[in-house]
């Protein structure tokens, strides 16, 4: 039968070329992170299911040839907030690429267990295609472990496993508790230790100069209708984005709240009314006023001239372009997107960028205060 | 004697002497109960018996879930004792939080069932599979309704199967079913899931305006169309419905949709017109009621 699926079918053999030249010329594993944009035409029109199996079948291959700078914020990303056992087991697994282990990435494999601890499932990096029943069947949980084990555990890590192993008491098999007791006793004791300092690389974002369309029309969640440059020009922006429909509570959901967080922080720093905050969505289509309002509303957003959630009525396509949004498509539904944060002067021009890894409300106030001029009294407040 | 050996022959008096008594099986041991469910050499209706009893409170029992799985993913065991164990299994992961240590061992045994040779058991599990949701399964449905000759199910009930978790991504092939004649039934079930599609609305006009379609094609292209587009619909419903030529039916399955749309055609006469050549009850009551019918409020839509 004629149907796209045949166009999807070529291009997954071109990943899968990708992917063999990689690991015969490991030299090449630059070329990997090409397939892991999520606004690359590989995933247009696929599913979530279907990006998620592409995007985990190419991350586990860093396992194997060796896991770059440039590859560590997509790793992280998947570990930090990812919900889906077979990325988050497949990032795990990445992490034993890294040359030069670092304690410091255990605090994200703890994160990432404590992610998917309660929703593990059975995952495969046999084939980009898998049959089952798989040979060489393998688990989330597996991989975090066998990941930690990699990188070493110390004291403050080891504090957090055994909170971990008693928050999902039920929920893991027995040969997880296992391991996880075997790290536990194998880890140096210790109460008063912290983690090892995460690693958060800068994931770079390709935007560059003055924010500015005449093409988009925003709507606001009170239905008010302005032009791009009404709210974003004359006193700094942050410029968060989301989707009501986002499944993962780490993403949009979070964003969201940790706006209201924000929206919080700057009026402790005195920062209201010198710098706006704006949450636009992703899904301008099924995303329409009453939604936005809702979905800020429970997250504690409180909404205002300079506090606003928006939708483009037009010109979504330019704003995707603007911002060199990392967000992939089936349809008009979000297949894949990351956390992206931007904070613009007021000028629109991009100050700086937060992508892929979670943001702090303190770092992004003290970037504003540092924009509006009042840096004194917000980074000593 | 050696231990397993005795436990067996325990569990085997224990099942003979209970026999069909429910409340004895209920409270034998879960060691007694796996040791029967795994035997291959027991009677078939003492396995059975062994899982009804350990199937309640199987989440608390490692070893049960354990065996239950082991007998399931056995292609050589009993078809009947395979489906009990299935039945066990799922009845417990409605045990949401104390199941979910052993759903990643479950998933893979079910995914092993996808090309088993029992078909009833394979189909089955396809619609457990399905309904998670499972990449896995998605994929082998669409392989099959591409390639009929690696199909676990046949073209309808993939379909259906599909419309459990449906993507854009499927809406493609959903327009080759929906725009064949060979398999009514698949062609049907893709109609309904296209339902939702706003780019199918020209599909669902043009098979609504051919005469040469099918009736029940035509009436759900219809219903699909007032939905997706009232106003297209709207005028290329009238023009169905005037045609005192075309399928009473189907001119009173539109009439009916036009009375409940939002879009009414601008022919006030539309009613009388019907009626005065209605040669079927049902067009008459369509008719009727049109005229009654007060325009429906048109919904909040989007224009982004």
């Amino acid at each position: 039968m004629d149907s796209g699926a045949g166009a999807r079918t070529a291009s997954e053999d071109r990943v899968a070329d990708v992917v063999r030249a990689v690991r015969a010329d490991p030299e090449q594993r630059e070329s990997l992170i090409d397939l892991l944009r999520e606004d690359s035409p590989l995933y247009d029109g696929r599913g979530a299911g279907a990006t998620a199996r592409i995007r985990a079948w190419v991350i586990a291959t860093f396992a194997d040839v060796g896991l770059p700078d440039s590859g560590l914020p997509y790793v992280l990303e998947e570990l930090e907030s990812g919900r889906e056992p077979l990325l988050v087991a497949a990032a795990a697994r990445a992490v034993r690429g890294r040359a030069e282990p670092s304690p410091s990435l255990a605090g994200f494999l703890v994160r990432a267990l404590r992610n998917v601890g309660d929703r593990d499932d059975t995952v495969t990096f046999e084939a980009l295609r898998p049959r089952w029943p798989a040979q060489q069947p393998t688990t989330a949980a597996r991989e975090i472990l066998a990941g930690l084990r990699h990188v070493g555990v110390d004291a403050g890590t080891r504090a957090e496993l055994v909170a971990v192993r008693s928050a999902y008491a039920d929920a893991l098999p027995p040969d997880i508790h296992q391991s996880l007791d075997e790290l536990i006793g194998a880890a140096p004791p210790g109460h008063c230790c912290a983690p090892a300092a995460a690693a958060r690389p800068e994931a770079g974002h390709p935007v560059a100069g003055r924010m500015s369309s005449p093409d988009i029309v925003w709507e606001d969640q009170d239905g008010a209708r302005l032009g791009f440059d009404d709210f974003f020009l004359g006193m700094p922006s942050v410029v968060a984005f989301f989707y009501t429909r986002c499944g993962n509570p780490n993403k949009c959901s979070l964003t969201v709240t940790q706006l209201a967080a924000l929206q919080r922080l700057f009026a402790e720093r005195g920062l209201t009314g010198a710098a706006r905050i704006a949450a636009v969505t992703y899904d301008p289509a099924y995303d329409l006023p009453g939604r936005m309002r809702r979905y800020g509303q429970s997250r504690g957003l409180a909404f205002g001239p300079h506090v606003r959630m928006l939708r483009a009525t037009s010109g979504h396509l330019e704003v995707r372009r603007l911002f060199a949004l990392r967000v992939g498509y089936t349809g008009s539904l979000v297949n894949r997107h990351a956390i992206e944060l931007f904070l613009l002067d007021g000028n629109g021009g991009v100050a700086h960028t937060w992508s892929r890894l979670r943001w702090e409300p303190a770092e992004v106030t003290a970037r504003v205060a540092a924009l509006t001029g009042t840096c004194r009294t917000a980074l000593s407040g | 004697m050696d231990p397993e050996e005795y436990r067996r022959q325990y569990a085997t008096e224990i099942a003979q002497v209970a026999g069909p008594d429910q409340a004895a099986m209920t409270a034998m041991e879960p060691d007694a109960a796996v040791a029967l469910i795994g035997d291959t050499g027991t009677a078939v209706d003492l396995r059975l018996a062994a899982i009804d009893a350990a199937r309640f409170d199987a989440t608390s029992h490692p070893e049960v879930i354990a065996s239950l799985l082991a007998v399931l993913g056995n292609r050589a065991d009993e078809p009947a004792v395979r489906r009990a164990a299935l039945g066990a299994l799922r009845e417990n992961t409605f045990r949401v939080a104390a199941f979910r240590q052993y759903a990643p061992d479950y998933l893979n045994t079910l995914r092993g069932i996808l090309d088993d040779p029992n078909q009833q058991l394979r189909e089955r599990v396809v619609e457990v599979l399905a309904l998670e949701n499972d990449e896995y399964t998605q994929r082998r449905l669409l392989d099959g309704l591409e390639n009929p000759e690696v199909a676990l199910v046949a073209p309808q009930r993939a379909l259906q199967l599909l419309g459990y978790d449906l993507h854009a991504e499927h809406y493609e092939l959903l327009r080759d079913f929906a725009g064949q004649d060979t398999d009514p039934a698949a062609r049907n079930t893709a109609l309904r899931l296209l339902a939702a599609d706003g780019a199918s609305a020209d599909l669902f006009a043009r098979i609504l305006q051919d005469r040469s379609q099918d009736l029940g094609a035509r009436a759900l292209s219809g219903v699909a169309l007032s939905s997706l587009a009232p106003a297209e619909f709207s005028s290329v419903a009238e023009e169905i419905v005037l045609d005192d030529t075309d399928d009473d039916d189907l001119r009173a399955t539109l009439l009916t949709a036009l009375s409940h749309g939002t879009a009414r055609p601008e022919r006030a006469d539309l009613a009388e017109r019907v009626l005065a050549h209605a040669s079927t009850p049902e067009l008459t009551r369509a008719a009727e009621q049109y005229a009654q019918a007060a325009p429906a409020e048109a919904e909040e839509t989007t224009d982004g």
